[in-house]
């Protein structure tokens, strides 16, 4: 099957720093990808840049989605062609409630999908019914887009719109730093019903937790700016046991010693 | 006597002191000293329809005759021991007598020069334009000395300038004047105290233009707590380069009218600008604050803390304004006034300002005006504490809240000690 | 409401200011000029009793003493006020039931959205349509009589009503107030008028619609709502005006006057032609706004949008007497392209125990100019006194100005009064969570924008919350990218 994404040589700076230094990758519909990597090594650039923050220079390389040319397109072009992104930190919005917000995207994203846009009451239907999903009550939808919500509400929330949303590819950036186990496992759950043959998911994540309840098809480490292996679910485990230090591109298999023996 | 016959009055004292020759600091800025005369007849002195001065009424300052001309000079070491003021406070290290410059003992790093030694290499007008504003050119016009400071490298020493306008027998109006430079990453602490000695009523004009070199440091403390029935005007020009940093504490709590205009320009980027104050106004006294940064370029940053205590007939009056040029993109502004209005003839104004020119920027202001918080008042009524006492608790913390930062030990105790006078909290209650 | 946001903002993708027709309606117009002779002309066509040409001309030979202010952040040239027509009225006007009205009026309503058949008017509301300097159809009426609430034109109130109006006219903004109100005084041609009796709550949203067509006139209406002990009224005014590249001076005098209980709460949607892209045209607003809660427990809430307009001068206030009354003061006000606005409010405390709350959010796009502008001044006699001051501007772009120059004058120890103020660009962050979402930039910044004026939209009644929301967004068009 042809990938939805293909990264070649990509090389980005923010500020006249160089953050990524060359990164490849290919993702294929069904599959899931877990990115992992130190604080620092590029992973929260990686997704920036695919969603489209113009804040970044991109100095090399190229980015297909679906054949098209990624780097090219508007923020909302990107979403619109079917690339979600759940951001780390998400942002408040104050006024805006999550239903008009929601709503306006929702049907922005269903006209180029050649879909008639949804009145008010079938979008609070299909709202209500994916809310369920991730156990968010239906009265956030009259609430300011993420205003008062607590850090896990915030999270949760990021899922329900991919839920909502249905792209194509999603990036998930470090959804699960600040949660505990409950909301982590609803999270996953929430990943998890979504996960199909045409839809694919790129995991970025610092720990292995995650992984245990969305089970990857790959692993990657990014190590500053590049990805240093690539590997099945079992890498992540080694990464769990060993710490990154190991994987650092100079230095071959220097053991240093993790955290946890520390 | 009122504004316009002092105003010709003025004039005419100007038109005889240019004739006499002999006024030896007179002749190197003649020039500028008739167009700031010029400057100044045609500004006149401002009413309360000017929008600069809606809420201080000049007249009851303006009725005097004041005289220009410079009276007998008192000794300066006699001075130390007639000013009260001065009780409890560093050694004063450069005397502005009636606008006339004494240099006692500077530290070494503080180069020293005035218009009687120095001529006209001294500075006048490079930051407030002579014709700017009335108090300006009628100081420039008539300023005997310019005292000139400049600090290189880093000075951990306060250097103590003492203003003291002396009038002998009839109303005097004083020009003292400074001239402040600070040098790159030079790093300076003054300290200017507004005194005066002598019975009759006095005016005292002070300007000083001070500019701040890149990365240059001033702690600049204003110590405003003359005893007596006088009237102060100040006007102070800073400009800050690349990566300055500027601290101005006003201690406000003397003289019969008071007002202080404060000018910064930010023209460097990375500049930074703090500016505090601590009013507490009593009996019928004026307190008057208008401060004014401007953000001309981009990346600097500046905050104001205003605490007022208005009480008896006082009236305190704060009006701020925050300037954002075109360009001056992340700007980080911030500025606050807050007033406690103690008794029902008393008069709080507050007027912050934005005015703003670009958009990547963050500013705020915000203005309260109330009475002492009544819960903490409970809170400490309920621990024991007598009301009184609890009272003067509350209003002593309300205003040192604005002279935390002050670095200097000894002069942050004294205005402790001063500011808990006049809140009528004994001293052993400060700790 | 939120609901319909994204209808509103799909149906404006392309408009500009839509209302900038002329209709081909047949008026006479006053010659050219302002002098003692053009006070009678304007007072003889109105067939007014003798003692309002009095009060005209009195204002008038004030006015001709007084200088223009200057004092706000607004630049435009000199008005020639003497190159101005100050009445024009339709000349087939005066009608004894709606269906007299000339078509070509009726049909230019129709196309502002404005139906004058009351059967067609969205339940609850009740239309004076002001064209030019005349009031031309006041609907609903007898329904409103049967509860002894007058609404009609002013120049009919004056007929029916003197002793109303010549106890209240003026009481609030005297004549003598300032220049434009001088003038207003002098030259009003009509306006609206309500009064509502004691004790009774007025069952359906009065509004007045303004529009001025004519060329080369000023509009200079009087509006006057006096609410009596314990009575209610929500009153509503939208305006428009045609795309002309010259500028038009609008001088309106508002009064409104709470006794003891009573509650008035005056909404504005003003969308003036604002004057092109490159700004050519567009009204010179310059309004006179102010109420008095004269009762006790008396409240008035004044909630604008200011989208419309080449300048802006208006500041509607609340003089709090009554003890215990409460004055609010919302504002939404855009500017795009080279308007200006200087707008804001003054609250004067006089009674014990009043309260004031004061919201604007300003926003600046455009080499636009953008100013609050306001007055907080607690009296000795105002004891207990409170007041809340939250003013916010919002730029988009680098070129425009937002500007806040509160006044804050405290004399009371027992009064609270708390400001606060920022002023911040648009939150990229926000645009760029947007956009991820498929919103594009345009409709991003309307949402944004929509969602930070939510808290003075929500004090719109529904049918003006809706216009509202649809004026900010075209308001703000071309301001992005």
């Amino acid at each position: 099957m042809e990938p939805i994404l293909i990264i070649r040589n990509l090389r980005v700076a923010i500020e006249g720093r160089e953050i990524l230094r060359g990164v490849n990758l290919e993702v294929r519909p069904g599959e899931v990808h877990a990115i992992m990597g130190p604080n620092g090594s590029g992973k929260s650039t990686l997704a920036a840049v695919l969603a489209g923050r113009e804040e970044y220079e991109v100095l090399e390389g190229t980015v297909l989605f679906e054949g098209k040319n990624l780097l090219e397109m508007e923020p909302e072009e990107r979403a619109r062609a079917g690339l979600f992104l759940a951001f780390q930190y998400p942002v408040e919005i104050p006024g805006v409630t999550m239903a008009t917000f929601l709503r306006t995207a929702l049907n922005e994203i269903r006209k180029v999908r050649g879909l008639e846009p949804l009145d008010p009451v079938a979008f609070l239907k299909l709202a209500r019914e994916r809310m369920e999903w991730v156990d968010i009550d239906p009265s956030f939808l009259q609430r300011s887009v993420n205003e008062g919500f607590s850090g896990g509400e915030k999270k949760r929330n990021e899922i329900f719109q991919l839920l909502l949303l249905e792209p194509r590819l999603a990036i998930l950036d470090e959804t699960d730093s600040g949660l505990d186990i409950d909301a982590l496992k609803i999270v996953a759950s929430g990943v998890n019903r979504m996960r199909s043959p045409e839809r694919a998911f790129v995991v970025i994540t610092h720990y292995q937790r995650l992984l245990n309840y969305i089970i990857p098809d790959f692993v990657h480490v990014l190590y500053d700016g590049r990805i240093v292996r690539s590997g099945g679910k079992e890498l992540a485990l080694e990464l769990e046991e060993r710490g990154y230090d190991w994987l650092r591109p100079d230095s071959e298999e220097v053991i240093l010693p993790t955290v946890d023996e520390r | 006597m009122n504004a316009a016959e002092l105003q010709s009055s003025l004039v005419a004292s100007f038109r005889r002191l240019e004739q006499e020759q002999n006024h030896r600091p007179w002749s190197p800025h003649h020039p500028l000293r008739r167009r700031a005369l010029e400057a100044f007849q045609q500004l006149g002195f401002p009413t309360t329809r000017h929008e600069d001065w809606k809420y201080t009424s000049l007249a009851p300052v303006l009725r005097y005759p004041y005289r220009v001309e410079l009276p007998p000079l008192p000794e300066p070491a006699a001075l130390g021991a007639q000013l009260p003021a001065l009780h409890g406070m560093p050694p004063v290290q450069l005397w502005l007598l009636n606008g006339l410059a004494h240099p006692e003992q500077l530290p070494a790093q503080v180069r020293f020069a005035s218009f009687q030694t120095a001529g006209d290499s001294v500075p006048v007008g490079h930051i407030l334009p002579v014709d700017s504003e009335t108090f300006v050119a009628l100081n420039t016009a008539f300023a005997p000395d310019v005292a000139v400071l400049s600090w290189r490298g880093h000075v951990p020493e306060l250097c103590h300038v003492a203003v003291v306008t002396a009038p002998h027998g009839e109303p005097q109006l004083a020009h003292p004047r400074l001239s402040i430079t600070v040098e790159p990453h030079a790093r300076a602490h003054l300290l200017v105290g507004f005194h005066t000695a002598g019975q009759a009523p006095c005016l005292t004009n002070f300007v000083a233009e001070v500019s701040l070199a890149e990365h240059a440091q001033l702690d600049l403390v204003l110590w405003q707590t003359d005893p007596h029935d006088t009237f102060l005007i100040t006007t102070i020009g800073v400009e800050l380069a690349r990566s300055a940093r500027l601290r101005v504490w006003t201690v406000a709590l003397g003289g019969a009218l008071l007002r202080n205009n404060l000018y910064i320009r930010l023209v460097g980027p990375g500049a930074d600008a703090q500016l505090f104050g601590a009013t507490m106004v009593t009996g019928r006294q004026v307190i008057d604050h208008r401060t004014l940064v401007e953000h001309r370029v981009e990346q600097c940053t500046s905050n104001q803390l205003y605490k007022s205590v208005a009480e008896q007939e006082g009236t305190v009056t704060f009006t701020g304004r925050i300037h954002v040029y075109p360009g001056a993109q992340k700007t980080n502004a911030y500025q606050s006034h807050r007033a406690l209005l103690l008794s029902p003839k008393a008069t709080v104004n507050a007027r912050p300002q934005l005015e703003i020119y670009a958009d990547d920027v963050r500013c705020t202001h915000g203005a309260t005006t109330g009475a002492l918080d009544e819960d903490a008042l409970f809170y400490l009524r309920s621990r024991g504490i007598p009301e009184s006492r609890a009272r003067a608790l509350l209003l002593h913390a309300f205003v040192h809240e604005a002279l935390e930062l002050l670095p200097e030990e000894q002069l942050r105790q004294r205005a402790d000690e001063l500011i808990a006078e006049r809140a009528h909290l004994p001293a052993e209650s400060l700790s | 409401m939120a609901v319909q946001q994204d209808d509103i903002l799909q149906q404006v993708t392309s408009a500009e200011y839509k209302y900038g027709f002329v209709a081909p309606i047949e008026e006479e117009i006053a010659p050219i000029g302002l002098n003692e002779e053009i006070i009678r002309y304007i007072w003889e066509r109105k067939g007014e009793p003798e003692w309002m040409l009095e009060w005209r001309l009195r204002a008038y030979r004030h006015w001709k003493t007084m200088q223009e202010p200057r004092w706000a952040k607004v630049v435009y040239p000199p008005i020639d006020y003497q190159g101005i027509s100050y009445y024009a009225a339709p000349k087939k006007r005066h009608v004894r039931s709606l269906d007299e009205i000339d078509p070509e009026i009726r049909r230019m309503f129709e196309k502002l959205g404005i139906p004058l058949e009351e059967q067609k008017l969205l339940a609850g509301v009740a239309v004076d349509a002001v064209l030019d300097s005349a009031s031309v159809a006041t609907t609903f009426k007898e329904k409103l009589a049967e509860l002894g609430i007058i609404f009609c034109s002013m120049s009919e109130a004056i007929q029916k009503y003197p002793e109303l109006v010549q106890k209240y006219l003026g009481s609030v903004v005297p004549y003598t107030d300032n220049f434009f109100a001088a003038l207003n005084s002098a030259v009003f041609s009509d306006g609206s008028f309500v009064y509502v009796p004691p004790g009774v709550r007025c069952p359906m949203e009065l509004s007045t619609y303004f529009r001025i067509n004519a060329a080369r006139t000023g509009q200079f209406e009087r509006t006057l709502i006096i609410a009596d002990e314990g009575s209610y009224v929500s009153y509503l005014e939208g305006c428009t005006a045609p795309m002309r590249d010259e500028h038009q001076l609008h001088a309106a005098v508002v009064e409104l006057i709470a006794l003891d209980g009573a509650e008035i709460k005056y909404s504005t949607v003003q969308n003036w032609y604002p004057g092109d892209r490159e700004g050519r045209g567009g009204i010179y607003n310059f309004v006179t706004k102010r109420g008095i809660c004269l009762g006790k427990e008396s409240k008035i809430s004044w909630t604008q949008v200011e989208t419309g307009s080449a300048i802006t001068w208006k500041y509607p206030s609340v003089i709090l007497k009554g003890e215990g009354s409460v004055g609010e003061f919302y504002s939404v006000a855009v500017t795009n392209n080279f308007q200006q606005a200087d707008t804001g409010t003054k609250m004067i405390h006089i009674g014990r125990h009043t309260r004031s709350r004061i919201v604007s959010k300003g926003i600046a796009a455009g080499r636009s100019s953008n100013t609050y502008r306001g007055l907080v001044r607690i009296l000795r006699s105002a004891d207990h006194a409170r007041n809340y001051t939250q003013c916010d501007s919002l730029l988009i772009g680098s070129s425009c100005g937002a500007h806040t120059f509160p006044y804050i004058e405290v004399l009371n120890p027992t009064a609270v009064t708390e400001h606060e103020a920022t002023t911040s660009k648009i939150g990229e962050d926000m645009l760029f969570y947007c956009r991820q979402r498929g919103i594009s930039e345009e409709d991003a910044v309307a949402l944004i924008v929509n969602g930070y004026c939510r808290e003075v939209l929500s004090h719109l009644p529904m049918e003006f919350a809706v216009e509202a929301q649809k004026l900010l967004a075209i308001s703000l068009e071309g301001s992005v990218g």
